[in-house]
């Protein structure tokens, strides 16, 4: 099986470096994000979806349960 | 050198890596995906730089004509016929795409995940919902794919084991390639079988001055608005886009290495899927409206059932067609949604994971899409396991998950930091915001009538 040379391997490096942003590297230093600081708006919709969220995990549990009486 | 030039920046390599960066086998591959991408830019050859970038949007919106929604249409055409759904599921796939097309402009900023950027700009609660919601409303889904995909063989007589370990089979081999480029076009050639609905369609011998007029009026309605066309209606609403999508669309743009210069392309890919599966559905309610004006009920129906029932109407040529097509609607979806669950498990728990990835650093990423689908098949071949419960509950975890989904990719979109000169403007604000608070109502209400069917008197 053919193996690239030490010379061929830095080519092919620089191919890759050159056609891919610093961000599409696997191992690269990646540029985080961070937690968005959200407006006083913002934050309570957020609260008022994740209380959404609980009662949906809630409702589902009921639809299956439901289901499974009405079933039985 | 060529993505430099791209930026405008001139022949440098970018500051931020050096030649002592590890290049892994997954940026070599990906990095010769977009050596092709560079190249065909550069030589300003445009139908072959569409045909490398066209993908993620195409997979993502004909996946959602998965098996379970071809039955829908098919069900609509059997009831009403051809008439006012006609250009409301047209109208349902326009807002589709407004949705996705967020997706895209994420993916090629950030080179992220949607279930990343979510963790990392939202915070750990929404990260874990989000791949718990999706893993758990995807793996139902991909039981009813199998389901589908049962159906559609079973009309040739093939046993279900067959037909369900032959698709599995078709899913391990996809991925055994380790190449994001390879796995795409072979869904994507598979994903064209969608317009399979279109030749039954011709042997149905539609009245095309029904249809113009279907789509210049809305109407015909049989029966008026009443409880089960609203039923309908928010069911459709509700299932025009779904969790999965988001995910999937999002995460493959940035496996496929796309970046900002190919947002146009990714739109263009994103609109043609919208398009393509927009006939598809259309053709459907075409090739079964025959059952609605002679009469025959069809409410019962379930894949194979209307095979049968077209085939002393349509030829047997048309009924194999549209058995076919139902075969392959659950055969692209269980290739799609699997790997979304995949891509969102890799993501969360920070493995990593991409269809470049090689077996052994991409263990955990091909054992969840790969366990996702064996999971879901064994469920389907399991007798006695109540899959009637299952088809419930997936149209309500799926209608139901979509206002969190909707409102954090709305976030992330609008989010300066993230975007930059691509956030959305006012006019896609505008649009957006009322495709989501229409996708919302819809598939809440939905969701509302499908618990407590006795508050709606269903």
């Amino acid at each position: 099986m053919y193996a690239l040379s030490a010379d061929e391997q830095d080519d092919d490096n620089l191919h890759v470096l050159t056609v891919l942003e610093a961000d599409q590297l696997l191992k690269a230093q990646r540029h985080h994000y961070g937690r968005r600081q959200l407006s006083a708006g913002a934050l309570t919709a957020m609260w008022g979806l994740r209380i959404y969220a609980i009662l949906m995990v809630i409702v589902v549990i009921y639809s299956v349960v439901q289901a499974i009486h009405t079933g039985s | 050198m060529a993505d430099a030039m791209d930026r405008g920046l001139g022949a440098q390599v970018p500051p931020t890596t050096t030649m002592s960066t590890v290049i892994t086998n997954e940026d070599r591959k990906r990095g010769r995906d977009r050596a092709r991408v560079h190249r065909a830019r550069l030589r300003g050859r445009s139908p072959l730089l569409l045909w490398l970038l066209i993908g993620p949007g195409v997979l993502t919106i004909i996946g959602e004509n998965d098996g379970p929604s071809m039955l829908s249409y098919a069900q609509t055409g059997a009831q009403f016929g051809v008439g006012f759904f006609v250009p409301f599921i047209a109208a349902l796939f326009f807002m589709a795409y407004i949705v996705q097309e967020m997706t895209v402009r994420l993916g090629t900023v950030t080179h992220r995940g949607h279930a990343e950027l979510i963790f990392e700009r939202f915070g750990p609660f929404w990260g874990y919902f989000s791949l718990g919601d999706l893993a758990l409303g995807n793996f139902l889904t991909l039981v009813t794919e199998f389901i589908a995909i049962r159906a559609g063989l079973g009309y040739f007589g093939v046993p279900p084991g067959v037909a369900v370990l032959g698709a599995l089979l078709l899913i391990v081999l996809a991925t055994a390639g380790r190449r994001y480029w390879t796995w795409e076009r072979l869904a994507l050639g598979l994903a064209v079988f969608n317009l399979l609905f279109v030749p039954a369609a011709l042997f149905a011998r539609p009245h095309w001055g029904a249809i113009g007029h279907a789509v210049l009026t809305w109407g015909p309605l049989p029966g008026g608005i009443n409880n089960g066309v609203i039923l309908l209606l928010l069911s459709n609403i509700g299932a025009t886009v779904t969790p999965w999508m988001l995910f999937f669309q999002q995460s493959a743009t940035a496996d496929k290495g796309m970046t900002r210069a190919d947002v146009r392309q990714g739109r263009i890919d994103t609109a043609a899927g919208a398009v393509l599966a927009a006939i598809a559905a259309i053709a459907t309610v075409v090739v079964t409206a025959p059952l609605y004006t002679k009469g025959i009920n069809a409410s019962s129906f379930q894949g194979a059932d209307f095979a049968q029932a077209l085939r002393p109407i349509i030829g047997s040529t048309g009924a194999t067609l549209f058995a076919l097509g139902i075969f392959e609607a659950g055969l692209v979806a269980a290739l799609t949604i699997s790997t979304s669950s995949a891509y969102a498990f890799g993501e969360v728990t920070r493995l990593g994971g991409s269809l470049n990835r090689g077996l052994r650093e991409g263990l955990p990423f091909y054992g969840m899409l790969l366990g996702s689908a064996a999971g879901a098949a064994a469920l389907v071949l399991i007798p006695g396991v109540p899959l009637v419960y299952v088809v419930l509950l997936v149209n309500v975890i799926a209608v139901l998950a979509m206002p969190p989904a909707l409102a954090l990719l709305f976030l992330l979109v609008n989010d300066r930091d993230v975007m930059g000169e691509l956030r959305s403007g006012i006019l896609g604000n505008i649009m957006a915001t009322a495709v989501t608070l229409f996708l919302v109502a819809g598939g809440v209400l939905f969701g509302v009538t499908v618990i407590f069917p006795h508050l709606f008197g269903t």
